[in-house]
This record gives structure tokens, sequence and C-alpha cells, in this order.
């Protein structure tokens, strides 16, 4: 009895509390539509985008919207391979010199910090601005300096510092045997100092081909991972671990295929090189014209190409999704039988990347 | 008044609310198996009631029980003690030297409580994600989002009006507003989901993204089956006077916006993460995931960032790191995260207008216990001599 009317008495009581928290709460309560104005940036990674077939590339940033172009030497190749943080990689002969371009904003971190970085590469200490100031050369064309660093430890490095106007600081490097990387110096020069604003005259008389550089550009766009988490994977295809970094995602499906979802910094408007490595591992003729490669439509931004071996063994099919910001390469290995029996999954996974993923370049 | 003040300031009253907070966090707890901390720390501790199903205190293998209680939330019980031990101090409580322990003790305490109450109500979390030699100038809060409408007919800016995930869960009623171009009624939300492609088109009263897929509903991320964050979705009608002019699937899925044009002006329509601009920006310059020699342990994360505000003419570079954040303009950037390929980092923003105030409560609870304690030790050994 007296525990009820403790209780009964502290419900009383309570009913006070209660009248003077309401209003605190009810007040609380209180989130109604707003507006705002937000200045029209994109706020995108620099992403590289070709304009053509062999012509100018534009280099794509978010502060400076400027268009950045170069003049490859015409004994230079152009290698497809996707590589994290380059925008373009070429191979110079002979000896097969790998030179490498990369561009980040501002500054990208401070002289020091680039140059010691490198110095690391070839197992050579740091050292301090002062001396680094010291062992670097300036080349000048028309217009602009760059800065040269050549360093050798065992291997050699050549590095250019390039700062073109575009707010962001270009570097050209190649490393390898000193003998080798000796033979590209005047080309690497030659080829960081030809990087240039469009519009900006330029000394290179000789100026050559110049070739896009989105075609293999990795992927640097949000939160890939995000991304994928979006796409359900269709019925029967279990996930698996990735075997690299520059591939997002691996499946294996119950029918027996794999399949691979490979994304790429901007629109990849040269399929050539990626269809002809397709191909040869089909054991199939290398296509020369891009007229021949022949890619089957199947949602606004999404094609597929579709080749089996001749025995019917293999097949490959591969979505390809080519938006501004970045493009998906889901790519579908298995026999004849099983890949048509994966291609409905195939198309739905693709246009459902098409439709979900950011049109905005 | 004083009659009221001593009612409130009874000892059976702090019984009881304690007794009902031990309960509520007993719940509150168990409630975090099927539910996501966050949802339960909104609904339990930062709510005036909660609802309690009788079927959390016993696994469904073992019996189907049915019914509910309503307890007293958080912000109830927390409000209540905070009345109650004031109500204490203006009628019971002597202020003596000798109650000086107590005193310092129950100010820390009310301290504490208050300081729940700011962070509760004030403060803000965020997620920045940069890409290196990227930038970003706003922070996306991933426990809310937020219907935007932007008019981009102005060249230099977009006009964006949010319509709040509170408003658009409740869904009976049309969202109008005379920022809006239009009335919108949420006719289905998900509050978490995943995106399907349909079988067939949708009938023809859909438009856009809804012809070709669906929202299909998902449990609620609770960070124990490896999802952390609820994506919501929602099915909508856009209405102008009362009448329909289209039917529309919005996901945080789904990256791009759908496109309505009224009156010759075209609006972006996208359900998206809530976002908080901010009057400055921050550049990622280089993410470093430093591992141990030899190993691929983890030593450290960290993220040299260019720093610009143009308002208060702040251009600098400085380094973000594990137990290092920055603090900036009333907010705090920690290193949260990073990308999956170390392209680019991600910075848990906080602005936390009490984020002292635990520090200095726990300090006076400390001092008083000190205080109080330590005058009865000494005073007890004074009468042993």
């Amino acid at each position: 009895m007296a525990a009820k009317r403790t209780v009964t008495n502290s419900l009383r009581r309570l009913k006070w509390i209660a009248i003077g928290v309401l209003p605190v709460m009810v007040g609380c309560d209180r989130q109604d539509v707003r507006a705002y104005r937000v200045p029209r940036v994109t706020n995108q990674t620099p992403m590289m985008t070709a304009q053509g077939p062999g012509q100018v590339a534009q280099a794509g940033q978010a502060m400076a919207e400027q268009k950045v172009i170069w003049d490859v030497p015409s004994d230079w190749r152009f290698d497809p391979a996707p590589k994290q943080f380059r925008i373009a990689t070429f191979v110079a002969q002979p000896g097969d010199v790998e030179i490498s371009v990369a561009a980040f904003a501002g500054a990208a971190g401070g002289l020091a910090a680039n140059v010691n970085r490198w110095r690391g590469q070839i197992q050579l200490p740091p050292v301090s601005e002062d001396e680094i100031e010291e062992t670097l050369e300036t080349h000048t064309a028309s217009n602009h300096a760059i800065r040269v660093l050549d360093i050798t430890s065992g291997q050699r490095l050549l590095a250019a510092i390039v700062q073109p106007g575009d707010g962001q600081t270009w570097f050209v490097k190649a490393q390898g045997e000193p003998v080798l990387v000796g033979r590209v110096r005047d080309a690497l020069i030659e080829f960081a100092l030809s990087i240039r604003l469009d519009g900006q005259a330029t000394s290179q008389a000789s100026a050559t081909e110049s070739v896009p550089m989105a075609a293999g550009t990795p992927a640097n766009a949000s939160s890939i991972e995000n991304a994928i988490m979006r796409w359900p994977p269709p019925p029967g295809w279990s996930r698996l671990e990735q075997p690299s970094q520059m591939v997002a995602a691996v499946w294996a499906t119950e029918s027996g295929c794999r399949v691979t979802l490979t994304p790429l910094r901007g629109p990849g408007a040269d399929l050539l090189p990626s269809v002809n490595m397709w191909r040869s591992q089909l054991g199939l003729t290398q296509v020369q014209d891009p007229s021949q490669v022949e890619l089957t439509r199947i949602s606004p931004s999404a094609s597929m190409f579709d080749e089996r071996t001749a025995d019917g063994s293999l097949r490959i099919l591969v979505a390809t999704i080519a938006k501004p910001s970045r493009s998906w390469f889901l790519k579908l290995t298995g026999s004849a039988e099983a890949a048509e029996s994966e291609l409905r999954h195939l198309t739905a996974l693709a246009e459902l990347i098409d439709a979900t993923e950011d049109d905005t370049p | 008044m004083t009659k009221v003040l001593k009612s409130l300031a009874s000892l059976k009253i702090t019984v009881t609310l304690l007794t009902l907070s031990m309960l509520l966090i007993f719940a509150g707890t168990l409630a975090q198996v099927e539910s996501g901390v966050w949802t339960v720390v909104d609904q339990y501790f930062r709510s005036p009631f909660v609802r309690v199903d009788f079927q959390l205190f016993v696994p469904r293998s073992v019996a189907r029980i049915p019914g509910a209680i309503v307890l007293p939330g958080g912000v109830m019980i927390g409000s209540g003690l905070l009345i109650n031990l004031l109500a204490a101090h203006f009628t019971r409580f002597k202020y003596k030297p000798k109650n000086a322990g107590i005193i310092i003790t129950h100010l820390g305490i009310i301290l504490l409580i208050v300081g729940e109450f700011v962070t509760g109500f004030a403060a803000k979390e965020g997620r920045m994600s940069i890409l290196e030699g990227d930038w970003s100038n706003y922070s996306e809060d991933i426990r809310s989002c937020e219907l935007a409408v932007i008019d981009s007919s102005d060249p230099a800016d977009d006009f964006v009006v949010v319509v709040p995930q509170r408003l658009l869960e409740r869904g009976l009623t049309p969202v109008s507003s005379g920022l809006l171009p239009f009335e919108i009624r949420v006719d289905q939300w998900f509050p978490n989901s995943q995106i399907n492609r349909r079988s067939q088109p949708a009938d023809g009263s859909s438009t856009g993204f809804g012809r070709m897929f669906q929202a299909i509903p998902l449990p609620p991320a609770n960070g124990v089956d490896g999802s952390t964050v609820d994506v919501p979705s929602a099915n909508i009608t856009l209405l102008r006077q009362g009448q329909a002019i289209g039917k529309y699937l919005v996901s945080v899925h789904l990256n791009q916006p759908e496109r309505v044009t009224i009156d010759n002006r075209t609006y972006s329509i996208q359900l998206r993460f809530e976002r908080q601009y901010k009057p400055y920006r921050i550049e990622l310059i280089d993410f470093r995931h430093d591992k141990f020699v030899g190993t691929e342990t983890p030593r450290n994360f960290s993220s040299r960032i260019r720093l610009i505000d143009p308002e208060r003419g702040v251009d600098r570079q400085t380094t973000i790191s594990m137990n290092h954040p920055l603090r900036y303009a009333g907010e705090t950037f920690y290193q949260a995260s990073y990308k999956p390929d170390n392209s680019g980092t991600v910075l848990q923003v906080v602005r936390n207008p009490g984020w002292l105030i635990p520090y200095v409560s726990c300090s006076m609870v400390t001092l008083g216990m000190l205080v109080h304690f330590g005058r009865k030790l000494l005073a007890r050994g004074g009468r042993r001599s």
C-alpha cells in the first residue's frame, strides 16, 4: 500500500516536469524547407577528356578550366595501360624507356617534398631545399621556364616540373638505366617545354603529333566502392576478392563465368586498343580501323562488345559505359553457352550503371 | 511556488527517473541489434517518448510476443533529472562550506546534462570526401538526406531549395512552400533501399528513372552485416494546384538528377545526403597511408591539405592526421577514412559548440568528490588523533 502511494506521488510530481519539458521539445523540432545559392563550380577531380582521335587533349580542372596541350615526339609511343595518378604514359625507343606524365593541383605538395620523394625512389637521402635549388636546371622556351632534375644513383631519374598556368603542377618523369634515360633526356625536356595552355605559342617548331590523354587514364572520380555498392549484382553472382587496384570488382557467376568491373577516368573515347586487347585474348586478328569495331548500343551511354573464339569455347562480352567523368568496363569471360545465359544479367547491370552514374563532366 | 518546487525536488522522482533511464539504456542497447546506432540514438535518447516492443526482450526464435510499452525517452528523462536537481538545490540544499564538494559535484552533473542538450540540438557532423588534387566546400551528413530542387537558370549561381528528410518521411500531406515551384507528395518512403531494374517498364504514370528502375526496401543498416549507411529512396508525385504533373523515383543511389520543366524553366530534382556548405574550401594535396616497414600494417593516415578562406584571407597548408585534427572556424576536421585505392581522403567534420562541456563537467564532478571525501577523510583522521 505504501509502495503504491509512493509511485502515485512520484507520478503526480512528474507531471510538473512534463509540463516544463514539453515546450522545450516542441521548440526543438522545427526543420523546414530552406533555400540558398551556391556558385556554379563543378566539384570534380581534374579529368582528362579527349576531343577526337589523335588530336588535342584537354585538361579540365574545377578551379581553372584551362586546356593544356602538348607535342609528343614522333618516336614516343602512347601506352594505353592505365596507371595510378598518371595522366599519360609514353614509351620511348630505343630501350623502352617509360615516361610518365602527372599533374596535381597547386604546388603539388611543394618542390622539396617531391624532389626528396624521387630521391628516395633511387635510394638517395633527402636534402634541404637550398641544395635542391642548386641541383635543378632551368630550361626556357619562348614564354615560360621549366625546372629539370637529373640525378643518378644506380638508376637515373630525370624529371621536369612544369607550371603551364592552369593552376596545376605537371611532372614529366623517366627513370631507369642511366644510359637509356640519357638518350631520352633532350626529347623529354623538349616535350616538357611544349606543355602549355591551348592557344599559347610554343617554341617547338618541330611540333609533332599530339595524342589524346583520356584513354587508359585510371579512374579517379568519387567513391568507386560507394558506386559499386549501389549496383546489386544479378542473382547467382558472387563477389570475389579484388585481384588488383585497377579492377574495382570481380564476380564469379553460377554458370562459370568471370565478370570484372573496371573504371577509367574520362569518357574513354578511343576504344580501339581495348577492343584489340579483347580480340587478342580470343585469338582473333587485330583491327586497325575503328569503323571495323562492332558494338551494340544497349542504353544511352552503354555499348556491348561481343566476340567469341572460332570454336566457340570462349566468349567475351564487354559492356562499356562511357560517362563524361568516368567510364566503366563490365567484362564477362566464359564459355559461349554460359555467357549467353548471363547476357541478360550483364545488360541489366550495364543499364543500371548507365542510369545511376553521374552524367556531369 | 515553494510547494511545487519541493514536489519537484523529491528524491522519489530522482529514483524513478534513474530507474527509467536504466531501463531506457537497456532497451536502447537491445534495439541496436536490429537498428543502426544512430537510429537508436535518435529514437531512444534524443526523443521525448519511445515505443518499446516487448519482442525486443525476447528473441523471435524463442517466442513471438505482441505489444509494446511507451517509455519516456532521453529528452524527457534528462530534462526531468535536470529540473529535479535544480529544484532540490533551490529547496533542500544548504550552501555551507561543508557542502561545497556536493554542490560542485551536482553543478558538474547539471553541466553534463546541459552539455548533452547542447550537443543533441546544436552539434553537426558530416563527412568531407576529397580526392587528391581535388577540393570540396561542403560536408555531407550521411545520417540524413534532403530533396534538393535546383534552379540553374542563373549563369553564375544555382538556386537550391532543400526539403529535409523529416518532412519527406511524414509523407501524408504534400510538402509545399513559397520557395518551391510545385508541391511534393511522397507516395512511398524507403529509409534504406537498393535500386533494381524493372523486368518490364512501369506503366505510363511514372516518369524518368522510375519507368525503368524501382526502389526495393532494405532493413536499416545496423553495422553488423557490413552495411553502415542507410540509403533512402522515395516515389514522389509533383503537383501544381493539386494536379499531378509527374511521378518520379528519387534516390540517394541515383547520381543523376531528374529534370522537370515548368513554365519554360528547368529544375533538377535530386535526393542526396544533407549538405552543409562552408564559406571556405579545402584542397587535398596529398593523402598518405604509411605502413610499418615490411608489413601491410597501417602506421599512420594523414592528409596534407590547403585551406582557402577568401572571407578571412586565409590560404595555408596543414596536415590532418590521426589524433591531430584541424580546428578551424568552430569546426574540427578529423582523419576519418580514405578512398579504397588511397586516391583520396575522408574527413569527419564536426561542429559542436558544446565540445568543451563534458571535459569541464567531469573535472567538476571529480573535484567535487575529492573535496567532499577529502574533507570527510581529514575530519575522520582528526577525530582519531
